[in-house]
């Protein structure tokens, strides 16, 4: 009896294991790996990207997650050296924290290509490949300064922002806020939301209880457009465009959210990352540096504007109507 | 009855018993058959480089906690006191560019921290638990109010370079950490002060009868956990490369987890800091291996979290029926 429980303890993490452990394939081809700081919806669509052109070129793909955190991408980072990929593909989880097993990686002359987020003072990433956040800022920006033109000031605006120490983040307010600057007789308040849905609620509801008035609003992200509806529905201020009172809506991303609301026309119109040329981009950038090529340090892909009229026809080409 | 002793004749003497002691040692050796089997890049002197390097900082912090634990108590701060010793000392480090300068300040904010929970728990008598908490939140917002949420740029090259230095195949990081290992295993094994800490954990009252000042021996294993907080903050510099604000904060589970698995007691006066190195290396090759293996990030957590029922199982069902 006493021996029991502790060979039933031995034989149970013995099939734990066996069950869950499945054997890496040894191959002679290419192996990439992917270090991917969490995930989201758009972040797994650049990754299906990546996938997608990795598997058509033959390579085999060794994907970790971290989850946000920089210790265990580091650690992930070390393990994929220790496979013997010969390239890796990093979103950092934040600039700076993943240096030391970059460095780990540059020693053993693996490339890196960073994507979606740079890391610009790194002493080994070989490349980036991301969105053009600027200009879909500007892009948004434009849109929304062409649509109230028209108005009386002063026009007041609410900008979304999305995270202080993101760069993406950062880039889209300062795109969008030179275009909104073709305005005479605007003023901009800026929420900060860590791009968090419930913080756009909050600082939505917040904006409009203390400005009435406000003209439209700018989301950083897509998937705060729902937020924004609500408590436009709440206020009674929800208006088909071109009819008075009409709140102007605009974001950047291209989400399955973003898209929905486009359609019906609760936003005029968003900014659609083309994450499939970002993840199809950032394998072959890590071909290249393979093959010994030169390619551009950075490398952005800007995104596309759809109004509501015509962002069903391009269906196929938002990620977020798949 | 008869199962009674047919199990003696089929395992060694002594064999359950030190399964209590050392419940972390079945484990590890089958996760080191089950890897090195799975991957044939688990043994490599690459791989075992990097679990070392990676671990240094969760071996450091492990002993401090171990002694807080050996006491009857818990210091819930660790993780985050880590933090902001690595976020101070980076900004030091950053505008002075002075190593020695980064490792005394690190070391001061650990120990500063520590002195706080040894005055509260040992002289005033709070709860260790929610004092810890209270120090944890602390420690927590000087780590991202200072850094403003990013990590501390401007380590010194010769500190990023540390990171790389071994020394007879073993990182010069993770020296430090067995250094600190042999310090406390001789502290806790032949001072007075090391019989105090087991007397206070396991007898508080007949501590106190035989003349022990209990005040003192808490105070002292607070601080002296805080103290290695702060070390361990130093050496996340030289492991990650720079100072990062959130360094600890999945770190609290780890540690208290590799000290419970290797064997140490949480309500005190039973367990080692040999056990902790166990429950460390258990986690380490854990972590390792299932990353090397391919399973999913919270696919780890379910396993880290079953093997943490079954440490404590294991410790518990043969730990106790030794005595």
């Amino acid at each position: 009896m006493r021996k029991t429980p502790f060979t039933t303890a031995l034989v149970a993490a013995a099939l734990t294991l066996a069950t869950a452990a499945t054997p890496v394939l040894a191959q002679d081809g290419i192996k990439i790996g992917l270090s991917v700081d969490q995930l989201f919806e758009s972040r797994v669509g650049v990754n299906n990207a990546i996938k997608a052109e990795a598997a058509e070129r033959g390579y085999e793909l060794v994907e970790v997650v971290a989850d946000g955190d920089a210790q265990a991408q580091n650690a992930q980072i070390q393990s994929l050296i220790t496979q013997e990929v010969d390239a890796i593909l990093v979103c950092a989880v934040d600039q700076n924290t993943i240096e030391r097993a970059l460095i780990a990686a540059g020693r053993a002359d693996i490339p890196v290509v960073a994507y979606d987020r740079d890391l610009p003072d790194s002493r080994v990433v070989a490349a980036f490949v991301g969105p053009d956040s600027l200009a879909d800022g500007r892009e948004a920006g434009q849109y929304m300064a062409e649509a109230l033109s028209g108005r009386d000031g002063p026009i007041v605006v609410l900008e979304l922002l999305g995270a202080l120490n993101d760069q993406n983040g950062i880039d889209r307010s300062k795109g969008f806020n030179e275009a909104m600057a073709a305005l005479p007789d605007l003023e901009i308040i800026q929420a900060p939301t860590d791009w968090d849905s419930a913080r756009a609620l909050s600082a939505t509801q917040n904006a409009f209880q203390a400005n009435p008035d406000i003209a439209g609003v700018f989301a950083a992200t897509d998937t705060q457009i729902p937020a924004i509806e609500t408590v436009l529905t709440d206020l009674g201020k929800l208006k088909p465009a071109g009819e008075e009172g009409h709140v102007v809506v605009t974001g950047i991303n291209g989400s399955p959210d973003g898209y929905r609301a486009t359609v019906s026309g609760t936003a005029d119109g968003i900014v659609v990352m083309d994450l499939d040329t970002t993840g199809r981009t950032a394998v072959s950038l890590a071909t290249s540096l393979l093959d010994g090529e030169e390619v551009e340090r950075v490398n952005v892909i800007p995104g596309a504007f759809y109004t509501t009229d015509t962002i069903e026809a391009s269906k196929d080409d938002i990620w977020g109507a798949r | 009855m008869t199962t009674r002793d047919d199990t003696r004749r089929l395992v060694p003497p002594g064999f359950l018993s030190n399964a209590g002691r050392y419940p972390a040692v079945a484990i590890i050796a089958l996760l080191l058959v089950a890897f090195s089997t799975v991957s044939p890049f688990f043994l490599k002197l690459g791989n075992v480089e990097a679990m070392l390097g990676a671990n240094s900082v969760v071996l450091i912090a492990a002993v401090g906690m171990t002694l807080v634990f050996l006491t009857g108590g818990i210091d819930l701060s660790i993780a985050t006191v880590i933090s902001a010793s690595a976020v101070i000392a980076g900004l030091v480090m950053a505008a002075t560019d002075s190593i020695v300068l980064g490792v005394l300040t690190a070391l001061a904010v650990g120990a500063g921290f520590g002195c706080l929970n040894g005055v509260l728990i040992g002289v005033l008598g709070l709860t260790p638990f929610i004092t810890t908490m209270a120090t944890q939140l602390i420690a927590r917002g000087v780590a991202f109010v200072l850094s403003q949420g990013v990590a501390v740029k401007g380590t010194p090259y010769a500190l990023l370079d540390l990171g790389f230095v071994t020394v007879l195949g073993v990182p010069a990081i993770t020296w430090i950490a067995l250094l600190v290992v042999a310090l406390f295993v001789w502290l806790l094994s032949f001072t007075t002060w090391g019989r105090h800490v087991m007397l206070v954990g396991s007898n508080r009252a007949a501590a106190r009868y035989s003349g022990i000042r209990v005040s003192r021996v808490e105070f002292g294993v607070y601080a002296l956990s805080g103290l290695l907080g702060g070390l361990a903050g130093f050496v996340s510099i030289a492991n990650l490369g720079n100072a990062i604000p959130g360094v600890g904060d999945t770190l609290l589970l780890i540690i208290i987890g590799a000290v419970v698995l290797g064997g140490t007691d949480m309500n005190g006066g039973e367990g080692s800091i040999g056990r902790t190195v166990l429950g460390v290396a258990l986690l380490a090759i854990l972590f390792n291996g299932l990353n090397l293996i391919g399973i999913p990030f919270y696919d780890q957590l379910i396993v880290q979290g079953v093997l943490i029922f079954v440490g404590t199982w294991l410790a518990m069902t043969f730990g106790r029926r030794r005595t």
